[in-house]
């Protein structure tokens, strides 16, 4: 009586244990499918739009282009309004980032630091700009999913400095690709929300549409991929200094 | 001359007919009254306070406007400054304390933006790096010594953190949080306080800026209230009961007091009204008018006193209902004015309930104070010298044989007494700081004075500047109006985008200066846009902008200098290019000290020039209505002279004592001429009327202002120096009006006696 008992309890709670760690590997592999997802292009060139709307509707409309290869290397260059085309941002590994503006013909290194403030009066900061593994930044954790979505909550693992207490997000089951993502901060209070409208181009997903909210703020920015082009063997001399001051 | 007296004794009998009527009713009466006070009584748990002054400029004016507009587009206006004192800033704990702070400050509904040193802006630039961040990293405060140090050096190099955020000796900093356009400022204090109340910090903590003051002068005057109020009502009722020798002389004139107080009090909070700065004056104001009623009818009906109960009810009632009616409806006109000479709502709001209030006393006084004492009171039969104390008698005996004395010299000490108080006039102050208001051990004067001495100041001041903000000629406007304000030595510090720029062109190497290129300007602009900073000071078309600035005194000569050479410098400034206004805290008190001042000096002014109309037609002599008038008259130059002499500046709480002049000054010298033309109807001799006046109605006078003079002789005990003073100038006002009716209005009708036994013979047709 008392062997079954105990027998009973220890399946108890092997089985517990054991759905645990299930659900903890679930949430990061579908994390980790978010990562592939995202990054398998090897490089990518697009045209982008960024519309900034206050709360009242006023607009700011920026337009640049962006040059992307891997993971690490990025060139983001104004085009539109004309006062500030040119205006570009470089980033390479290990957090180095550059600034030119071409009124001064100066470039600048930015301070890696700087990371929460906000990226050219967008409501993504440098952080949110930045194109990182999610799974080697946060601890996931499955909260819910119905027919067409997993809810995981994600917490920034040890080390890692984020202006967020965590973020939860809605991933698409079929394609493995975030629906939407709302971001707390500290005192647990939703500061910011992005949607966003995933297309396929050829054989990639990219997101054509990111809607980002700040909710503190009360503004807002669509970020719209108008054109891309995928896997057209960037040259690394795009994303060198003097590339950058070369406008 | 039939018909005439006929009239006469129609209207007399009329008045019968109505005390008649109201004894009838008398048990029905009761019980209304009961009913109504329950009713309205049980509506004052919900009474509000609402000492936000600044809160009731009318919607139309331009400061105000713009000053509620900045408050709504730039993300805040008025300061709401937290001061945290410690051994020194730049240690961890303190600077984790301040993270601390300004994290619960940001959660609290009505706060738009919240500075610190934990989330600051900060701009600097060398060695190729350019960096546009925080001050200090509020995930990563640091620990280290020498890290702590070097930030010490860098935050005292800048102007925008050194007296602005740290004081210059480093023991203390500020956590600066802006409200919000349409919050209530004064609750938004009190969350405030109610969320950092549990702050485990070792060093002091201050709450300045004006939300902060208006709080806690409210806080204040209440706590002081509670706690003169009852000794003043023990104080009067001693008085009444030292006057009158009898129960009835103190409990009927108190009970009709406290429950006109309870129903006009109920009655603001069941229509939704909060007790303002000026409403807050009402219970007072009743007390001492108020009263005067219930006291003239028990001083009628113990004069009656040897004629049988409801004969001298009746009788008394009868006599006393038209000076009663006549007293209160002439100090309802004068407070029904303030609504139309008033630029403020909240005078408005103090008229009306005011002017209600003593309609409550005067039906109370007339329909239920007969119906009390003709079910409750046991008349037993008394002389009619046993109705009044000794003392009063002497009093009032002393009083007819001073009025009907040397007149000349009697005049001639009124006519000293005047010019005297005009030459106080001349010489009055409008010095009003409203820290002063406060002890010196009261928290608002220690931390105004830690922000005036260690830091910029609390008191917001704005201009706001139109045009295009990017252009070169708009952020060099700025900077010039930047270098006019620092001529000033109360504005240490003021702040633009203008600045920022600048801080931004020096990172890049350039230069501490505003480029003269638009194009670089925007290009640098665009490093600072999305920065909380910069939906500060500019609007999102950017065709817009603020200078924000600190003024570090609430001296109202200093910010009268000040407004007016911002009004000249921002006109003389503006052009097709750019042009400015200003506005601010400051400026606003100044214009609501100004406008409230002036509406009240002009709706006495109304209120006087009413009330002469009023009693000319009632009493149909403009004689009569002219020297009704004397009293209220002489005592508002003696009040305004005596502010001048003491030194007592006019402000907001002290020009409210002319309110009550108004409704003391007239009450009694409606009440002595009214006696007075009832004697002198039958007997056309001015000295005998004069005599039975004041042995009558004189009486009451006195007796009423002795007891509210002592009942507000309590108030130099208060806290707050504008009660202290309050509580001076209604004594001043209870003394000189009674003296004037019982000595300068008989004088006046001595000498004035040929052309009113004319005008009498002809009204009566003699």
């Amino acid at each position: 009586m008392k062997i079954k008992f105990l027998i009973f309890w220890s399946l108890t709670a092997i089985f517990f244990l054991l759905s645990n760690t299930t659900n903890a590997q679930d949430a990061t592999s579908i994390l980790n499918n978010v990562d592939k997802l995202l990054f398998a292009p090897k490089d990518q060139q697009s045209e982008v739009q960024l519309i900034l709307s206050d709360k009242s509707g006023n607009q700011r409309i920026r337009e640049a282009q962006l040059w992307q290869k891997g993971k690490e290397k990025r060139l983001f260059r104004f085009t539109s309004p004309a006062a500030e085309a040119g205006i570009g941002f470089l980033s390479l590994p290990d957090e180095v980032m550059y600034l030119y503006m071409p009124a001064f013909g100066k470039e600048r290194r930015i301070a890696s630091h700087v990371k929460n403030q906000p990226f050219a009066g967008t409501d993504f900061t440098y952080e949110d700009m930045e194109s990182v593994n999610y799974a080697s930044k946060y601890k996931a954790e499955l909260l819910s999913q119905d027919d067409k979505s997993w809810y995981l909550k994600l917490t920034p693992l040890e080390g890692i400095r984020s202006d967020y207490a965590w973020v939860e997000v809605y991933v698409d089951k079929q394609h493995n690709y975030p629906l939407r993502m709302e971001s707390y901060d500290r005192s647990g209070k939703k500061v910011k929300s992005s949607v966003y409208t995933f297309v396929k181009d050829g054989s990639y997903w990219y997101p054509k549409e990111v809607h980002m909210t700040d909710l503190k703020r009360n503004h807002s920015t669509r970020m719209i991929s108008k054109t891309i082009k995928f896997d057209s063997n960037l040259s690394d001399d795009l994303f060198t200094v003097r590339n950058l001051i070369d406008y | 001359m039939v018909f005439q007296k006929k009239r006469i004794s129609n209207s007399l009998n009329f008045m019968e007919k109505i005390t008649a009527f109201i004894l009838r009713i008398r048990y029905l009466t009761i019980i209304m009254v009961v009913l109504l006070t329950v009713l309205l009584g049980y509506q004052i748990k919900d009474l509000k306070v609402n000492a936000d002054v600044l809160g009731y400029l009318p919607d139309d004016d331009g400061a105000a406007m713009l000053f509620s507009r900045i408050g709504e587009d730039y993300g805040g206006n008025e300061l709401i400054i937290i001061g945290l004192e410690g051994e020194s800033v730049f240690s961890y704990e303190m600077l984790d304390i301040v993270r601390k702070v300004t994290d619960s400050v940001r959660m609290v509904s009505g706060i738009g933006y919240v500075t610190s040193l934990t989330n600051v802006i900060d701009i600097r630039g060398a060695d190729g790096f350019i960096e546009i961040g925080r001050l200090i990293d509020e995930y990563d405060i640091p620990q280290d010594e020498e890290v702590l140090a070097e930030l010490k050096e860098y935050a005292f190099s800048k102007a925008m953190y050194r007296g602005n955020l740290v004081s210059e000796d480093g023991t203390a900093t500020l956590v600066v949080a802006k409200v919000l356009g349409d919050a209530n400022r004064t609750e938004v204090v009190e969350q405030i306080q109610e969320r950092l109340k549990n702050l485990q910090f070792a060093g002091s903590i201050y709450y300045g800026g004006m939300p902060v003051t208006l709080l806690e002068l409210s806080r204040t005057i209440i706590h002081d209230v509670k706690f003169i109020a009852p000794i003043a009502f023990i104080l009067i009722s001693l008085m009444l009961a030292l006057g009158f020798r009898s129960r009835r002389g103190v409990l009927l004139p108190m009970l009709t007091v406290v429950i006109a107080i309870i129903w006009t009090m109920g009655l603001i909070s069941m229509l939704g009204y909060a007790l303002t700065l000026l409403t807050n004056v009402i219970p007072v104001i009743l007390m001492a008018v108020g009263s005067a009623y219930a006291i003239h009818v028990v001083n009628r009906v113990n004069e009656k006193m040897q004629e049988l109960k409801k004969e001298a009810l009746k009788e008394a009632i009868t006599g006393v209902m038209i000076p009663v009616m006549l007293a209160s409806l002439t100090t309802i006109i004068g407070f029904l004015s303030f609504i139309a000479g008033s630029y403020l709502t909240m005078i408005r709001e103090f008229g009306i309930f005011t002017a209600i209030g003593i309609a409550f006393s005067l039906l109370l006084t007339l329909v239920f104070l007969p119906a009390l004492m003709s079910i409750f009171d046991n008349f037993k039969r008394k002389a009619a010298n046993e109705t009044s104390s000794s003392f009063i008698r002497y009093i009032s005996r002393f009083f007819s044989s001073l009025a009907l004395g040397n007149q000349v010299v009697l005049i001639s000490i009124w006519a000293l007494i005047i010019v005297v108080s005009i030459w106080g006039i001349t010489r009055i102050e409008r010095r009003v700081d409203l820290v002063d208001y406060f002890k010196k051990d009261n928290q608002v004067q220690q931390s105004e004075g830690l922000l005036r001495t260690k830091f910029n100041g609390s008191m917001p001041l704005y201009i706001k500047i139109k045009g295009d903000m990017q252009s070169p000629e708009v952020l060099h406007a700025m900077k010039k109006t930047q270098t006019f304000m620092a001529q000033f030595e109360y504005i240490p510090y003021s702040q633009s985008v203008a600045d920022l720029i600048e801080e931004m062109n020096s990172a890049i190497g350039e230069g501490m200066f505003v480029p003269d290129d638009k194009t670089k300007i925007i290009q640098l602009w665009m490093m600072l846009d999305g920065q909380e900073i910069m939906d500060q000071l500019v609007n999102y078309t950017l065709d817009e902008g603020i200078i924000q600035a600190n003024i570090s005194t609430t001296d109202l000569e200093v910010l009268r200098e000040i407004e007016e050479n911002f009004e000249v410098y921002t006109k003389e400034n503006s052009n097709e290019i750019v042009q400015m206004e200003v506005t601010g805290i400051p400026i606003m008190f100044k214009r609501l000290d100004d406008s409230i001042i002036k509406s009240q000096i002009y709706s006495l002014v109304i209120a006087i020039l009413l009330v002469v109309v009023f009693v000319s037609l009632l009493q149909g002599s403009f004689l009569n209505g002219l020297l009704t008038i004397i009293p209220v008259g002489v005592t508002l130059i003696v009040l305004f002279g005596t502010m001048g002499i003491t030194g007592i500046p006019l402000d907001i709480a002290t020009v409210l004592t002319g309110s009550v002049t108004i409704g003391i000054g007239i009450d009694y010298a409606i009440h002595f001429m009214t006696q007075f033309v009832n004697f002198y109807q039958k007997n056309f001799n001015t000295r005998e009327s004069i005599a039975g006046a004041i042995n009558s109605s004189g009486r009451a006078i006195i007796i009423n202002v002795f007891s509210v003079t002592v009942g507000f002789a309590v108030l130099l005990f208060s806290n707050l120096v504008p009660l202290q003073r309050f509580g001076f100038l209604i004594a001043v006002t209870m003394i000189v009006s009674g003296l004037a009716a019982l000595t300068l209005l008989p004088a006046a009708l001595l000498l004035t006696s040929g052309k009113l036994e004319k005008s009498f013979r002809k009204k009566l047709k003699v």
